[in-house]
């Protein structure tokens, strides 16, 4: 799968759902929008391994 | 991509696929829904706590992150058949390679929606920007630059307020900033629990601008979406001294909790509710809360002799 952090390309193995994909990361899905081949998805979406997946910090400030 | 639509989470109001879902109350939204959603509940919050009750003209603050321009655009949506007035107002910390990113987005934003905007910076205000301040007080064990920051926005985001003649001052603090404030406070044990109430501020004095929030029941994640569904750009440039300091430490620590708890988040608020308001009931039948001074130094009303902006700042010129 080809998966973007904050602008960071990336390519690894990946089936199941977003909110596990976030887990494998240490993301909080709180802080995240993530989209899926363009389109913003929820946690509980599922992806696999020919997606094109997209994960923006959005949560900042201080 | 179409073949997986089946897999694809859908809203629980129409049949379209989800781009939030709301573990707190169970549920899914689409796009229109979850714009719908947060515009309704900001309308109710401002109507429930008679925000513009009575209102001529308001000033909002804006950072250009997601939060203000979230914050302004549904206001000046809710104020414009109200003829209230909206003035937008920016304070320039002076932070190289973050504000004057932001300044042609708050700009493109308020040209926009044809809102005017006040821009005010540190360095006229004080004589310092943020950068200065930050690197005069290197090497020693000063405050943090969240501390002077706050402080000093809070000043200047009061000052341009007087000088517009606005009744109201909005500010884009969400559910999240609330939980986080509340804990913080907690933490160090401050004082300072209204300085961030839904309505109003630290003191309440004819001097001082009433402050509204009308994003305090919103979690910062839907007005993120938000923000990105409507295209408002500059959502993610972030603050160089975003690390200093106890909060990212504590907005990981309550996102956790509300990932193993959903609902959290509310209840935290809740509480700060419940609790800021019978503090605050007993501070102003006191005789403490009777007397407001105006600062010594700079005139402007405080609790004490000297303003806590003053009293920051003579301690970093004592320390050159
Ligand atoms: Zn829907």
């Amino acid at each position: 799968m080809q998966c973007t952090i904050n602008g960071k390309k990336d390519y690894f193995t990946f089936s199941g759902q977003v909110k596990e994909l976030l887990q494998k990361l240490g993301i909080n899905e709180q802080i995240v929008i993530v989209k899926v081949n363009g389109k913003i998805v929820t946690e509980l979406d599922k992806v696999n391994d020919s997606d094109i997946v997209e994960i923006q910090k959005v949560i900042l400030g201080g | 991509m179409a073949v997986r639509d089946g897999k694809m989470v859908k809203c629980s109001l129409c049949n379209k696929s989800a781009v939030i879902h709301l573990s707190y109350a169970n549920s899914s939204l689409c796009e229109k829904h979850l714009i719908h959603s947060v515009e309704r509940r900001v309308k109710r919050t401002i109507r429930e706590y008679k925000m513009l009750d009575g209102a001529k003209h308001i000033g909002v603050a804006i950072s250009g992150g997601k939060d203000s321009q979230v914050l302004l655009y549904i206001l000046h949506k809710i104020a414009k058949p109200m003829r209230i007035k909206v003035t937008a107002i920016l304070v320039d910390e002076g932070i190289e390679g973050y504000r004057d990113k932001i300044i042609p987005e708050a700009k493109k934003l308020t040209s926009d929606l044809g809102v005017p905007l006040e821009i005010v910076s540190f360095k006229e205000l004080t004589n310092y920007s943020l950068d200065e301040i930050m690197k005069m007080q290197k090497n020693q064990r000063g405050e943090s630059s969240c501390t002077f920051c706050g402080v000093f926005r809070r000043y200047a985001i009061n000052k341009v307020a007087k000088m517009l003649k606005v009744d109201r001052l909005a500010i884009g603090h969400n559910l999240d900033d609330m939980v986080q404030s509340y804990m913080m406070n907690i933490l160090r044990n401050e004082d300072l629990l209204f300085r961030f109430k839904p309505i109003g501020g630290a003191i309440e004095d004819e001097r001082f601008v009433m402050r509204i929030r009308p994003l305090f029941r919103i979690p910062e994640k839907e007005i993120a979406v938000y923000a990105v569904l409507k295209g408002f750009k500059s959502v993610f440039v972030e603050c160089p001294y975003v690390n200093e300091g106890l909060r990212p430490m504590v907005r990981d620590f309550v996102n956790s909790l509300e990932s193993k708890y959903p609902g959290t988040k509310f209840k935290i608020l809740q509480n700060y509710l419940e609790v800021s308001k019978k503090i605050s009931d007993q501070f102003y039948s006191s005789e403490e809360g009777k007397k407001i001074n105006s600062c010594s130094i700079c005139g402007e009303p405080t609790s004490s002799s000297v303003c806590k902006t003053c009293s920051l700042l003579s301690k970093l010129l004592r320390k050159e």
